[in-house]
């Protein structure tokens, strides 16, 4: 007999519920019915390694899309039009990369991508946006063969990539008296293509610029000793890294206990928010940072209100990769209403040349007409403990500006005519 | 000198890795995939008890004592709900149900500890580097180079000189005869996990301090922990100190001489074991008849 009632309350409750559900549906139904919206496509690897910085491009990314939606849309010719997202995992892997971007294209009918954080999964899916003659937005994959030798019509960047990262290290550390270098990098593509790109530019740049040691430990290791050793009994006076992640801080924690940052400068490349802060008080001070967005600088206006929006959505404080993601819509969205259509040709034509605000130190960024790549400026700054955050801040913040740090337009087409 | 004592801490960390899946392996006849998983969840409980006592000293090794225990009782029951059901299946399901615990480890600390990768505090204590031969060396390592070989003899012991040690053997040996002596065998292999799951939360537990965390550190942990117990031969703890100890030297002494193979050194291990004693440093050689 309870069992009946019960029943009775549960089926009765679930038919309410779904009354609820369906009463707002038909009253919209009512109105005027609204364009269809824009269908962006993300590809991006929400699962392996990097998804913790994934998410942090795609949050950063639906902030600005939810403004968009909230003002009503982009403007197009035809009206104003909602943007939809459309996300796809390609968990780190180029081959499922490409069956989800033909998976969207085709099946789904969105008309461009958006995203990639992996390197590796870049060159895989730009391939195929090249052959099907699709619009590719990268916001977060940083190898430079991307935009250089195999860039195409259909590939843009607002991100910096890793020539102009190096290029810009290089820049600053000309000008302090230190020749003898270290280094530790990851032992895969990034990590290669970081270091290449710094001592091409170092030799370059610098006179006596010479590398007394080079550490290649894997990705995702758990211990770094051997290596601190091996670096401090070789005595470079600076040592450049690339480390990110985990691998980064267990570096920083290790190092610190051998008595590392006492014996030589270090600096570390994106060793902004998203290593700052899961570090909290067990950062070392005076350590070089770089980092495109140091979340406290510039306090402008538009920073804090992208810091509360973001917080809203996520209930954390932005980091680089999220300014990535916003970075990546403004770009878009601007495309969209300069282009006043979505379709791929005359918005590649409006994509060419445009510039957006943006809320990072770098200010204005603009994607450059040859080779479609964003002259994302950098900053390089000195880790320093705070009164007012539980994580280390930079200060003597220096912005160095992108567009010196890329590669000229005559050298990169020569390199894409090699490549073919 | 100084490579030799980085590499022994690079081994102690291995072998801590190892330890757990050795055992398990051992007794239980199961390759355990979940490891890396236990692993990583001893990690962020170390860390989760070490911010609720505030970081203190003291705080740091009730957490050693308390992290462990909760994982391997969680793992237990995992055990007796779960993998109970499977030990007389084909093997391909047991390796199938390992798998997929860890897979939902994975997602379980992304759940429970959120998506930004976090770091434990190193207690105030360990912060300080004590000299040695002349050199600074951090006072954790020391630590951990100890607790290594304390957990080494503690399993051994435990393994060799309890009754209930005498009970995972017979186990392992032969199930229907221990059984038949009244030993209660399915209660045997939950505490041979949850004793396995313990010293695997261990040793996340005691890396914890030392780097950074996310939640796929299990992976690697995983894999480092099958190579060890390859090298090692199937199930033997010896066998795995012995291994942690080439691979950590190597390691060490390799970059010295080649960095730009740093990656390869553990592999390069594992391939000559693998040419010169197929079954390993301390495993007996399969007959097939």
């Amino acid at each position: 007999m309870k069992l009946k009632t019960t029943l009775v309350v549960l089926i009765s409750s679930v038919i309410i519920f779904t009354l609820m559900l369906a009463i707002p549906n038909s009253v919209l139904a009512a109105k005027a019915k609204p364009l269809p919206p824009i269908k962006i496509g993300i590809v991006q690897s929400l699962s392996g390694m990097v998804s913790d910085y994934a998410l942090e491009d795609l949050e950063g990314f639906r902030v600005k899309i939810d403004e968009v939606n909230g003002k009503g849309g982009v403007k197009t010719k035809e009206g104003m039009r909602k943007i939809e997202l459309l996300v796809r995992d390609d968990m780190l892997k180029p081959d499922v990369a490409v069956k989800n971007a033909k998976e969207l294209i085709l099946e789904r009918k969105c008309d461009f991508l958006v995203g990639v954080i992996s390197s590796g999964v870049l060159l895989a899916v730009s391939e195929w946006c090249k052959e099907n003659k699709v619009l590719l937005w990268a916001w977060d994959a940083r190898t430079h063969h991307a935009t250089q030798g195999r860039g195409h019509r259909y590939i843009f960047r607002s991100a910096g990539d890793t020539w102009m990262n190096g290029h810009a290290a290089a820049g600053f550390w000309k000008d302090q008296p230190y020749t003898k270098w270290g280094f530790i990098n990851q032992d895969y593509s990034y990590g290669r293509s970081q270091y290449e790109s710094f001592t091409i530019a170092m030799k370059k740049m610098k006179p006596g610029f010479t590398i007394v040691t080079e550490q290649w430990p894997k990705l995702g290791s758990t211990d770094f000793t051997p290596f601190i050793t091996a670096l401090m009994a070789a005595k470079p006076e600076v040592l450049y890294t690339t480390l990110w992640g985990t691998d980064a801080m267990t570096f920083i924690k290790q190092a610190k206990g051998y008595g590392l940052f006492d014996q030589m400068k270090v600096c570390g490349l994106f060793w902004g928010m998203p290593l700052l802060r899961p570090m909290g008080q067990e950062m070392v001070e005076g350590v070089y940072c770089m980092t495109e967005y140091p979340f406290i600088y510039p306090g402008t206006p538009e920073n804090k209100a992208f810091m509360d929006a973001y917080r809203n959505r996520t209930g954390q404080l932005p980091s680089d990769y999220s300014v990535l993601g916003y970075n990546a819509a403004t770009f878009v969205v601007a495309g969209i209403e300069k282009a006043g259509t979505v379709k791929t040709e005359p918005l590649i034509d409006a994509l060419e040349g445009i510039s957006i605000k943006t809320i990072a130190p770098a200010k204005t960024i603009t994607i450059r007409k040859c080779d479609h790549q964003a002259d994302y400026g950098i900053c390089i700054g000195k880790s320093k403990k705070s009164p007012d955050w539980p994580w280390f801040v930079l200060e003597d913040v220096v912005v160095i500006p992108g567009g010196p740090t890329m590669r000229s337009c005559e050298e990169i087409m020569a390199e894409r005519a090699k490549a073919k | 000198m100084f490579q030799f004592l980085s590499g022994l801490t690079t081994a102690m960390i291995y072998f801590l890795i190892a330890a757990g899946l050795t055992l398990i392996l051992g007794v239980l006849k199961i390759m355990n995939f979940a490891q890396g998983g236990i692993y990583m969840l001893g990690a962020y409980t170390c860390y989760t008890f070490i911010k609720l006592f505030g970081g203190t000293n003291s705080g740091f090794l009730l957490t050693l004592i308390i992290a462990p225990i909760a994982v391997a009782a969680f793992f237990s029951i995992l055990e007796a709900v779960l993998m109970r059901r499977f030990y007389e299946k084909a093997a391909l399901y047991m390796l199938l149900l390992t798998y997929g615990i860890l897979i939902a480890t994975y997602d379980m600390a992304r759940m429970i500890w959120g998506w930004i990768i976090k770091t434990a505090p190193m207690p105030s204590m360990f912060q300080r580097p004590v000299a040695i031969f002349g050199q600074l060396f951090p006072l954790y390592n020391v630590f951990l180079i100890f607790m290594g070989i304390f957990m080494f003899f503690l399993i051994w012991f435990v393994i060799r000189r309890t009754v209930w040690g005498k009970m995972m053997r017979a186990a392992a040996d032969d199930r229907e005869m221990t059984a038949a002596l009244g030993i209660n065998v399915p209660l045997v292999f939950t505490s041979v996990f949850g004793f396995g799951a313990w010293i695997a939360a261990m040793g996340g537990a005691l890396v914890a301090p030392m780097g950074g965390m996310a939640a796929d550190m299990g992976i690697d942990a995983g894999i480092i922990a099958f190579i060890m117990v390859v090298i090692a031969g199937l199930g033997s703890l010896p066998g795995a100190l012995l291994a942690a100890f080439i691979c950590g030297e190597v390691q060490a002494f390799g970059i010295l001489i080649l960095p730009e193979f740093a990656i390869a050194f553990m592999y390069l291990v594992l391939v000559i074991v693998l040419i010169v004693r197929p079954w390993g440093l301390f495993g007996k050689p399969i007959i097939i008849k």
